[in-house]
């Protein structure tokens, strides 16, 4: 194999640079891929071009990823089902006449608790909690900034601790290109040092329970005490979350029973499929096939239960089905790209160009500490904690390789830091969609945030360090 | 796993199960599911769940194929060449200038201009109907002609029209077949072939007297009278085989319609595949790959059409992407029916379907009989399985041995067989150019399958009694 040197550098940063300059993800990462085939043909464009465009072809080559790719448009069908259902309505509903939440913080509890909740996807459970939790703040007069950093903290950083969706379909899928023998083992023995998505996490119950307010955030919650404003003077609330969410087919009763199951059929099935594909051992299982059984039973289920009780017939939920998968494209297109520069930073020899540079001027210890930090820069100028993993996963593995390092500890620190630009870019789906949910002004939301999100962060990198010596 | 050889009769049953199924509940997904799943529960000993599993992995094998992941990444990639020229208004453009030259007012006319844009670009069987879907599903609508005849017109003009004039992936695929049967001159083997044709003579041909005689039968003059009392283009709960939403795609706001944003994509992508095909066939157009060089032609013309637009400065690079994912994601249909069709081929395969239907018929025929034997086998294989190139791979090996044993002449011989898979996959509606015929019409896909029917099975008849005849003429000392 050629040692490309420096060069090896030029398709991760093209990619980076182009995504954080034009906000294109796809081209950005498109362009990053060629430019690395061109370098490794023999600078001919052409032929870079060509050999670009066949690797995306040989994406589908790979049993595992063809099966991730598969499945995470059929989950797009499975959140199309349950909101046509009348299912995340009727959740909504049962939740709201359950009266729970009197007071402040039971009532913020409460938005973190449903956002945590549903896991089957990043950003539904923003999308429920939302709607629910906003007549109770404002009555309770807590800021509507507040819900909306609640609700964020608990988007992306859930999903990727419960990965039983999409999310955990990717991992596997990004961790399977290198040469780790169990791709399941280890994305499931990384997720307790993903300290990034659990700090996130609990410290927004923490600030829910106590009331604990710092930095803007304070003043905004003065402001609704005070004056009782929710919002800012002159905010201008991003278009309300409803808009998004697909509605319930008119005339479907609200069922909480028709979100409740199907999500229950997957977690069930996963296991089951988990331990008969592990030959009794869950831990050794097929993670893309199981999660391929489950979802497809959940399907199965969800059409019968619906064509039971006279909600959709068959043929409108090979509608459904064919609707969800289909607005689906944008992220089967993300993860075949993501796929494809994972495989031209291998072959160009990025991971062990940087690892051999870390080697000769870092220790290892500082490793995971400084890989989140990179990821963490990545993923907040582009707002994509996917694309980021897609870029830094492959040369953080190979530093594994290389370096000898403990393989956990580095996908949690590449995964967390992906999960800290997720979470509060201005520029990222999940801060955006957090915004809508919780009806704030976009801008409030981003600076209110963003000191927890740097405490958080800050916390992180001192443990990574500690971590980073101490195995 | 059973012996694909001592299947024998069940070996049938899943296709006959999906047809069965697909014609009876309209679900066309589910029911080429159920086949795919029937086919390897027998594969598996009876027994369902490892069945279940193992048509799981089948469909998942589909795209372990290079040439295949590339023919479903270019039906869908046609869905963004589609937004592309709509959203830019190169459509709005086209179908300006067409109605501007005042060559459609009638229905004879609208008829006669889908049919001959369908026909003209014969270089590949799909790409020539998906335009003339696009620019004469308006003006059908505006005439009053029902979906369903543009459909058959389309299908029609799909996969008969490419061996008409086999200067394409057709004609490359069975010289390719011919030459592993030592055949000493396959091109000129083929060319004796093409007046022998008689079922593709006789489609092409069809499609133009219905269209320009505006008379139907059947379950399509019913269509017909729909459209004409009713104004329905399609039937009530007829599901169109494209998202609406893909089909009316507006205009952008302030952007001037013009043609040329549609017709320099399109020139861009029939322009480029033989010049892929000289290319990857060495220099020799029919040893070129067809799925390699469609692939590369649909992503040249949607290259062609964004540095278009952004060189014009009428969309940005925002809505490029945008304008591809909504494309793409309006024929995920198509993708997926793709995949199922596929992967039921391959279950047809694995079963050991098409060598047991010709064994069948193979007993006990006179060799004058032979050559309409071979086209009524060919033709039910192609319709179970949907693939006119599946069968062609099992029934032209059939066939030339056949042909020089019983001294038949061997261009009947291949003629027959040819026009027997192409009976299959212009009428079957788990062919792959059925559907897209039903998605460039926009079409419901078992309305079309219904309508084009009679006219395919009218067409049949004719064409096995003249292999009769020709048998009886051609054949023996």
């Amino acid at each position: 194999m050629t040692d490309y040197g420096w060069l090896s550098l030029l398709p991760p940063l093209v990619a980076l640079g182009l995504a954080i300059k034009t906000r294109q993800v796809y081209v950005s990462l498109l362009l990053g891929t060629w430019v690395g085939w061109t370098i490794m043909s023999e600078w001919n464009p052409v032929t870079g071009l060509i050999v670009s465009v066949d690797s995306m072809v040989g994406v589908f080559s790979d049993r595992g990823r063809t099966l991730t790719i598969l499945l995470t448009a059929m989950i797009g069908a499975l959140i199309t089902f349950i909101q046509h259902s009348g299912g995340v309505a009727g959740f909504m509903n049962a939740i709201a006449a359950r009266g729970i939440a009197t007071n402040r913080r039971s009532a913020a509890a409460m938005a973190w608790l449903i956002g945590f909740v549903i896991f089957v996807e990043a950003n539904i459970g923003v999308f429920v909690s939302g709607p629910v939790s906003r007549p109770l703040f404002d009555r309770l007069r807590v800021s509507r900034e507040k819900l909306a950093y609640i609700l964020d903290s608990t988007a992306s950083a859930k999903a990727t601790v419960i990965p039983i969706n999409s999310w955990g379909a990717y991992i596997i899928g990004l961790l399977s290109v290198a040469t780790i023998d169990n791709p399941l083992r280890a994305m499931l023995l990384s997720i307790p040092l993903n300290l990034y998505a659990w700090l996130a996490i609990g410290l927004a119950l923490f600030v829910a329970i106590t009331d604990t307010n710092l930095g803007p955030m304070k003043t905004a919650e003065q402001r609704v005490r005070n004056e009782g404003k929710l919002l800012r003077d002159g905010a201008e609330p991003l278009v309300s979350s409803e808009v998004l969410m697909l509605p319930s087919k008119p005339g479907a009763p609200q069922r909480a029973v028709n979100l409740v199951a199907p999500v229950l059929t997957i977690v069930v099935t996963v296991l089951i499929a988990l331990y008969l594909t592990g030959d009794g051992n869950p831990m050794n299982g097929d993670g893309s096939a199981s999660a391929f059984y489950a979802i497809g039973t959940a399907l199965a289920v969800a059409a019968v239960l619906y064509r039971a009780q006279g909600i959709m017939t068959f043929s409108e939920s090979t509608e459904m089905f064919l609707k969800g998968v289909g607005g689906l494209i944008p992220i089967v297109v993300l993860l075949i790209l993501a796929f494809v520069i994972g495989d031209t930073c291998r072959a160009i020899g990025t991971g062990d160009f940087l690892a051999r540079a870390a080697e000769a001027s870092l220790t290892p210890g500082v490793i995971p500490a400084t890989l989140f930090v990179l990821a963490a820069m990545a993923s907040f100028a582009t707002g994509t904690s996917w694309g980021t993993w897609a870029i830094m996963m492959p040369i953080g593995l190979s530093m594994v390789e290389l370096m000898g390092l403990d393989p956990t500890l580095v996908i949690a620190a590449v995964l967390g830091g992906g999960i800290f630009g997720d979470h509060c870019s201005p520029i990222s789906d999940s801060t955006i969609i957090s915004s809508m949910s919780a009806g704030t002004d976009h801008i409030d939301h981003v600076r209110t945030q963003l000191p927890y999100a740097l405490i958080a962060g800050g916390i992180t990198v001192g443990a990574y360090l500690i971590l980073g010596f101490a195995l | 796993m059973s012996d694909a050889a001592t299947l024998g009769f069940l070996s049938v049953v899943p296709p006959l199960l999906a047809i069965g199924l697909a014609i009876w509940s309209k679900q066309v997904y589910l029911s080429l599911f159920a086949g795919i799943w029937m086919a390897w529960t027998i594969l598996s000993g009876w027994n369902p769940l490892a069945g279940l599993a193992a048509s799981v992995e089948s469909v998942v094998q589909v795209f372990a194929d290079a040439d295949r992941t590339m023919l479903i990444m270019l039906s869908v990639m046609i869905g963004a060449l589609l937004t592309f020229s709509q959203y830019s208004g190169g459509m709005a453009g086209l179908i300006g200038w067409l109605t501007d030259r005042g060559l459609v007012r009638s229905r004879r006319s609208a008829g006669f201009l889908a049919w001959a844009l369908a026909g003209v670009v014969f270089v590949e069987s799909t790409i020539g109907p998906l335009i003339s879907g696009a620019v004469t599903r308006p003006l059908f609508d505006r005439l009053k002609i029902s979906r369903e005849k543009l459909s058959y017109i389309l299908d029609s003009m799909c996969s008969p029209k490419s061996l008409m004039l086999p200067l394409n992936t057709f004609g490359a695929y069975i010289v390719g077949l011919l030459v592993t049967q030592d055949v000493t001159a396959p091109v000129g083997l083929l060319a004796s072939a093409v007046p022998l044709n008689f079922y593709a003579i006789l489609a092409v041909v069809a499609a133009l007297v219905v269209a320009v005689s505006d008379r139907d039968f059947g379950p399509m003059a019913a269509a017909q009278r729909r459209v004409r009392e009713e104004g329905k283009v399609l039937r009530d709960g007829a599901e169109p085989l494209v998202a609406p939403e893909a089909l009316a795609v507006p205009v952008k706001p302030g952007v001037r319609p013009a043609a040329s944003n549609l017709v320099i994509p399109v020139v861009t992508v029939v322009s480029a595949l033989p010049v892929l095909l000289w290319v990857t066939g060495d220099g020799n157009l029919m040893n070129g790959s067809g799925s390699v060089s469609a692939f590369w032609a649909v992503l040249l013309g949607l290259g062609a059409a964004a540095s278009l637009y952004l060189g014009r400065g009428i969309l940005s690079l925002a809505e490029v992407t945008d304008m591809f994912m909504k494309g793409v994601g309006a024929l995920t249909p198509v993708g997926l029916l793709l995949v199922l069709a596929f992967a039921i081929g391959d279950a047809c395969v694995a079963m050991g379907t098409g060598p047991y239907v010709a064994r069948a018929a193979e007993a006990g025929l006179g060799p004058p009989l032979v050559p309409a034997a071979l086209f009524a086998v060919a033709g039910f294989t192609a319709f179970s399985t949907g693939t006119s190139f599946g069968t062609w791979a099992i029934m032209i090996p059939i066939a030339i041995p056949m042909a020089s044993l019983l001294d038949i002449h061997p261009g009947l011989a291949v003629a027959a067989v040819l026009g027997g898979g192409l009976f299959g996959d212009h009428s079957s509606p788990i062919s792959d150019s059925t559907i897209v015929a039903s998605l460039a019409a926009s079409a419901d896909h078992i309305d079309h399958v219904r309508t084009q029917l009679p006219y395919a099975l009218a067409i049949a008849g004719v064409s096995l009694a003249l292999y009769v005849a020709f048998g009886f003429a051609l054949s023996g000392p």
